[in-house]
């Protein structure tokens, strides 16, 4: 098998599940030249806003990635780390996805949690695990990518203040007959 | 506080995340218009006739689009998007020249999308 080298354009057209074709960004004949950053600037926001983190007693898991390849936390989940996409076409996504909003007593890995700030979501993350000892949300543990910034695996209220709160958790899972 | 206090404020690593963790441009826009550091800078490029303030921090949007290079970094890209925001919000006619030379620099990612949000208004304003 041949395997064709990397094509990182990422003007070209990413699908929902539905075939909707997802909007990316408009300006393409700019984002050619913005498709990477600087692995040195990545690495010393994160820092930064790790510092930060540390300072108000929050620390994260780990990180994941510091890749210099601009794609957001939508991008990574609905675009394989692809595509920057939009947060306002969360939601619409979520629904030609096929998902379905469950409440935190039913979410398992692999499922998403959605922050919202103001009733507008914010970001969203890749549930990783889940202690169910407890029942309260510092309990799960996900993976979410920060903007521009690192892919990093977090207790889910470990973020950024400007996220707000996980308030939602989405599921694509078709339930089977043993719940 | 003195225009060249909040050029140092406004171009450290601390103010810079606070918008390069948004996946959003909305979400960014809104987060300037709470911010309470770029409200008084717009209150002090309001002040005085001359606008020598506002001439100063388009001089500096260009000065820190001189620090991109092609390879993409984009070390002060929140920071032009901030001058670039308040530029807008006092001036929209020097914004409109500041987004152009944001446009020819190219290579940034909040503050093209700003310059691209500008210029886009002024052309529906004037259809």
């Amino acid at each position: 098998m041949t395997l064709l080298p990397f094509d990182d354009d990422p003007r070209k057209p990413v699908f929902a599940r539905s075939g909707w074709e997802i909007p990316l960004l408009e300006f393409s004949q700019l984002i050619e030249q913005s498709r990477w950053q600087d692995e040195f600037f990545v690495r010393n926001r994160t820092d930064s806003l790790l510092r930060a983190l540390e300072g108000k007693g929050k620390r994260i898991t780990d990180i994941r990635s510091m890749s210099d390849y601009m794609y957001n936390c939508v991008g990574m989940i609905f675009a394989s780390r692809r595509a920057w996409i939009e947060t306002n076409h969360l939601y619409e996504l979520l629904r030609q996805d096929g998902y379905h909003k469950v409440t935190e007593r039913d979410i398992v890995r692999g499922d998403l949690v959605v922050y919202t700030n103001d009733e507008v979501p914010t970001h969203v993350g890749l549930i990783m695990s889940i202690r169910r000892d407890g029942s309260h949300l510092d309990n799960l543990t996900v993976l979410s990518k920060w903007g521009k910034d690192a892919e990093i695996l977090h207790a889910v209220n470990v973020i950024p203040e400007m996220y707000g709160k996980p308030t939602e958790f989405w599921s694509e899972r078709v339930r089977n007959v043993f719940g | 506080m003195s225009l060249d206090r909040f050029f140092q404020k406004i171009e450290t690593i601390e103010f810079q995340v606070q918008y390069s963790i948004f996946s959003g441009f909305n979400l960014v826009l809104s987060a300037m218009a709470e911010d309470e550091l770029l409200r008084h800078l717009m209150e002090l490029l309001a002040q005085g006739d001359d606008k020598q303030y506002i001439r100063d921090v388009a001089e500096r949007i260009e000065l820190l689009l001189q620090e991109y290079d092609i390879d993409g970094d984009m070390p002060f890209d929140e920071s032009v998007a901030a001058y670039l925001y308040c530029l807008w919000k006092v001036d929209p006619a020097a914004a409109l020249e500041a987004s152009e030379t944001v446009l020819d620099a190219g290579g940034q990612w909040w503050s093209v999308q700003l310059a691209m949000h500008i210029l886009r208004l002024a052309e529906a304003e004037t259809a």
